[in-house]
C-alpha cells in the first residue's frame, strides 16, 4: 500500500537520491546490500535492505560469483522500494563494473563514485570529475545539463562529505542485522 | 519498481530467497521547528492512517511482525536521520583525537539503541563510545541526565576521559557521606557517577531516594560483570527509571549463563516498569544475539602488536621442595582424617596453602618463581621494558608484598586493594612516567579491571587465578588499543606441584568452554566437580 507523501520541502528542493551499498560479512562469505532513497536534502525516505551468500564455484571464474551476488542484490532492492530515485549513486569500489551496462539496465542514471581518480571502470564507461574531490563513472548515460539527476548531484558534491550518506547506510545495514 | 524498472535483466538469478525488508519513513512539516522546514517521524504513519511501516516483497506469505519491525524501523531511523535532520554528528563536533572507525560503529550503535551490550574486547575503547555518544545525545538534546554506575576505582578515570572526550558536558562523582551524597543526587549535571556500591546504599530502604525518584534518559553499567548475580546491587541498577540501558562489559559471562541472564534483564528493560526475568535457553539467547554488539581485537585492531602467552615449568627450589612436601603430605593426612566430615572447602584451604608455597618459601622466603621473574628483569630493563607483575595474594610471605621485596632494585610500584582509590592515579603515573620504576606488582582482584598501563609489555602471573577471563582482564591492562610493542605474558607452573595438576585439569575444560562460548571464559573453579577436586590429592569422594 504506498504510503501517502506531504513535504513542502520538496516541493522547493525535487529530487529523490538512491544509495547503494554492499558490505562484505566478516564470517563466512555472504554480503549484506542496501538501497537507501532520500530527499535531495538528504532526509530518509526509504531504506531497504537485504543479504546473499556468495557460493563459490567450479564453474565460475573467480570473482564471479561475487559479481552474479550483486547483480542478484540490486536488482531485489531495486523492486522493493517504491519511489523512483532521479539518480543512484554506488560506490566503485563495491560494484564491479558494467554491472548496469552488461546485466542489468535501468531507465535511470546510475553511477558509481570514488574518491580515487582512476577507479576499476569498465571500457565504455565514462568517468567525470565531479566538486574537488569525487570522481563518477556513468554505467548508463550521464545525465543531461539542467536535469533533477544533474542537480542533485551538485547538491551532493558541495556537501562537506558527499560521500556520508553511504555511511549512513553502512550503520543502518549493521543495526538492521544486528536486531536479526 | 514504476519508472525504474529494470528494462533487461539478462543474468541468470542464481540466488533465490533472497528477502528484502523495505521500511518507509515519512517527511511531515514540522512547524515547531522553524529552523528545520521538515523533519522525519515514525509516528506520522499513524496519523495519516496507514496500518504498517514496513512492506515485506519477496516473501508475501511471511506474517507481520509489527511490534518488532517498528522496533526495528525506529532504530533505523535514527540511524538513517542523523546528519539530514540537522543535528549533530561525530564530524560535527571537534574531538581531542580521531575515533577509530569500529569505534565510530560503536557510537552510533550507541545512539540508536536504547538497549545495547557492548561487549567488545578490553581494550577497545568502550567507555570512549559511551562518552561520544552521550555527548552527541546531549548537544542533539536526546539526553539530558546519564548516570554511569562503574566500579569505585574507575569513577576518576571517567571523570578524567570526560573531561577530555566531553569537556562540554557536567560531571559528578556521588561520594562522601550522607548528607554530601544527599545534594549531590539533586546536582543538575549531564553525567552522574557512582560506584556500585553506592549507588546499592543509596537507592535501598528509601523509595523517595533521589536516585530512584529521578527519570535517567541513560543509565550505563560499566563493568557490567558487576550485576552478573541477581544480589542488591543488580536490583538497584535494574530499579532505575531509564529510557535507554547500556551495559559495558568484554566478558558477559564469566561463570554460567544466569550471568549473561542477569546483564540482559538490565539492558532489555521494560519501559513499563515490569522487570524482566530471564533464564538459560533459547530466548535468552536469541535476545543475546540481538543486543550485542562484540567486535574482537584481532578482527578491527590490525596494528596491535601480537600477545604471545608462555606457560613456564619451574623447579621449586630445594627448600621450597621440602616446605611443600611437606605442607602437602600433612595436608593429606589431615583431610584423610577428616573422614565423611571432609569438604570442599577443606580442599581448597589446602590448595591455598600449597599455591602460596609454590610462590615463596614460608621459611626463608626463596622462590623459584621470583628468581626467574628478577633475572628476566634484569635484561629487560636494560632493553627499556616495564613489566606488570600479577599475584592474587597480598602477603608479604607470598604475595604482592613478597614480591616488591624481591624485586626492590626495580624501585616497584604497588597497587592492592590496601592502596585508597584516590591514591592509585598518581601510582599509576608515576609508572608511567618515571624510569626509575620498572616494574608494577598488582593484586589481581585490586588492579584487573580499568587501568591503561601501555607501558608495559611484559606480564607475569606470579600464581594462576581459577578463572581465565579474570588472567586475561589483567593482561589486557597493556594488551589494548596504544601499545606499541609485543605484549608477553610469562605463567608460572611449578612442576610436580598442584599447579600442574590444577592446570592439566583446567586446560582441558578451557578449550571445551572456548568452543561453545565463543571465547567467553568460565570460572572454571566451580565447574571442577567434587570428584577433581578429590582427585587432586588421590582422596576418595565421600557421598
Amino acid at each position: 500500500m504506498p504510503i501517502p507523501f506531504d513535504s513542502a520541502m520538496d516541493d522547493e528542493t525535487p529530487g529523490v537520491l538512491g544509495f547503494l551499498r554492499f558490505l562484505d560479512e566478516e564470517r563466512g562469505k555472504g554480503i549484506r546490500a542496501a538501497l537507501f532513497v532520500t530527499s535531495a536534502l538528504l532526509l530518509p525516505l526509504e531504506f531497504g535492505f537485504t543479504r546473499a551468500d556468495v557460493t563459490d564455484s567450479v564453474l565460475r571464474e573467480e570473482g564471479q560469483a561475487r559479481r552474479v551476488a550483486v547483480v542478484s542484490l540490486i536488482r531485489e532492492l531495486f523492486r522493493s522500494i517504491n519511489r523512483t530515485p532521479d539518480v543512484v549513486l554506488g560506490l566503485a569500489d563495491e560494484i564491479p563494473p558494467l554491472v548496469f551496462s552488461e546485466e542489468l539496465e535501468v531507465e535511470i542514471p546510475v553511477c558509481r563514485i570514488s574518491i580515487d581518480p582512476a577507479p576499476r571502470r569498465g571500457a565504455s564507461e565514462e568517468i567525470e570529475q565531479l566538486g574537488s574531490s569525487l570522481f563518477v563513472v556513468w554505467s548508463t548515460p550521464p545525465p543531461g545539463d539542467g536535469t533533477v539527476a544533474r542537480r542533485l548531484l551538485k547538491l551532493l558534491a558541495e556537501r562537506p562529505n558527499p560521500l556520508e550518506p553511504f555511511d549512513r547506510v553502512s550503520a543502518g545495514i549493521a543495526q538492521a542485522y544486528r536486531e536479526r | 519498481m514504476e519508472r525504474g524498472r529494470l528494462l533487461r535483466d539478462s543474468a541468470p538469478d542464481f540466488i533465490t530467497g533472497c528477502r528484502v525488508d523495505a521500511v518507509r519513513f515519512l517527511l511531515v512539516p514540522t512547524p515547531a521547528r522553524p529552523e528545520q522546514a521538515t523533519r522525519v517521524e515514525l509516528d506520522s504513519i499513524n496519523r495519516v492512517g496507514t496500518p504498517g511501516l514496513l512492506r515485506r516483497t519477496g516473501h508475501p506469505s511471511a506474517p507481520p511482525r509489527p511490534d518488532g519491525d517498528l522496533d526495528l524501523a525506529a532504530k533505523l531511523l535514527r540511524v538513517l536521520s542523523l546528519p539530514g535532520t540537522g543535528l549533530p554528528t561525530l564530524d560535527a563536533l571537534e574531538w581531542p583525537g580521531a575515533l577509530m572507525p569500529f569505534q565510530e560503529d560503536g557510537v552510533r550503535a550507541l545512539m540508536g539503541s536504547d538497549r545495547l551490550l557492548l561487549a567488545d574486547d578490553m581494550g577497545l575503547g568502550k567507555t570512549l563510545q559511551v562518552i561520544a555518544a552521550l555527548r552527541i545525545l546531549r548537544h542533539r538534546g536526546d539526553v539530558h541526565s546519564a548516570l554511569i554506575a562503574a566500579p569505585a576505582g574507575l569513577l576518576d578515570q571517567w571523570r578524567g576521559e570526560l573531561r577530555k572526550w566531553a569537556p562540554d558536558l557536567s560531571a559528578i562523582i556521588i561520594r562522601g557521606s550522607a548528607s554530601d551524597r544527599g545534594w549531590q543526587w539533586q546536582a543538575e549535571t549531564d553525567v552522574t557517577l557512582v560506584s556500585y556500591e553506592t549507588l546499592r546504599s543509596d537507592f535501598e530502604g528509601n523509595i523517595q531516594a533521589p536516585v530512584r525518584r529521578r527519570a535517567w534518559d541513560v543509565v550505563v553499567a560499566d563493568e557490567a560483570q558487576r550485576i552478573k548475580n541477581r544480589n542488591d546491587t543488580s536490583r538497584s541498577l535494574k530499579g532505575l527509571n531509564r529510557a535507554r540501558s547500556w551495559a559495558l562489559t568484554g566478558t558477559p559471562i564469566e561463570n554460567h549463563e544466569e550471568e549473561l541472564a542477569s546483564i540482559l534483564e538490565f539492558v532489555d528493560h521494560d519501559r513499563n516498569g515490569q522487570p524482566k526475568r530471564y533464564h538459560p535457553g533459547p530466548e535468552l539467547f536469541s535476545r543475546h544475539r540481538q543486543l550485542q554488539l562484540r567486535r574482537r581485537k584481532g578482527d578491527v585492531l590490525e596494528d596491535l602488536p601480537e600477545k604471545q602467552v608462555t606457560l613456564l615449568p619451574i623447579e621449586l627450589h630445594a627448600a621450597q621442595r621440602s616446605s611443600y612436601d611437606k605442607a602437602e603430605l600433612e595436608g593429606v593426612v589431615y583431610l584423610r582424617s577428616l573422614g565423611r566430615n571432609i569438604t570442599i572447602q577443606h580442599v581448597l584451604e589446602l590448595i591455598t596453602r600449597l599455591k602460596q608455597i609454590c610462590n615463596a618459601d614460608p621459611v626463608n622466603g626463596e622462590s623459584s618463581k621470583l628468581d626467574d621473574i628478577k633475572e628476566r628483569l634484569e635484561l629487560l630493563v636494560g632493553q627499556g621494558h616495564k613489566a606488570l607483575v600479577f599475584s592474587q595474594y597480598t602477603s608479604d610471605t607470598s604475595g604482592v608484598a613478597a614480591a616488591a621485596g624481591y624485586l626492590r632494585k626495580f624501585n616497584p610500584l604497588v597497587i592492592t586493594g590496601d592502596i585508597p582509590l584516590q591514591d592509585r592515579p598518581s601510582i599509576i603515573e608515576r609508572f608511567r612516567n618515571d624510569a626509575k620504576h620498572r616494574a608494577l606488582i598488582i593484586s589481581l582482584r585490586a588492579g584487573g579491571l580499568g587501568l591503561n598501563l601501555q607501558e608495559a609489555s611484559y606480564v607475569f602471573h606470579l600464581d594462576r587465578w581459577w578463572n581465565p577471563a579474570v588472567e586475561r582482564q589483567a593482561e589486557d591492562r597493556t594488551h589494548r588499543m596504544g601499545q606499541t610493542a609485543k605484549v608477553n605474558v610469562i605463567k608460572y607452573s611449578c612442576t610436580d606441584t598442584i599447579e600442574e595438576r590444577i592446570d592439566a585439569i583446567l586446560s582441558g575444560k578451557q578449550e571445551l568452554f572456548d568452543r561453545l562460548v565463543d571465547d567467553v571464559s568460565m570460572d572454571l573453579s566451580s565447574r571442577l566437580n567434587r570428584e577433581e577436586l578429590f582427585g587432586l590429592f588421590g582422596l576418595e569422594r565421600y557421598a
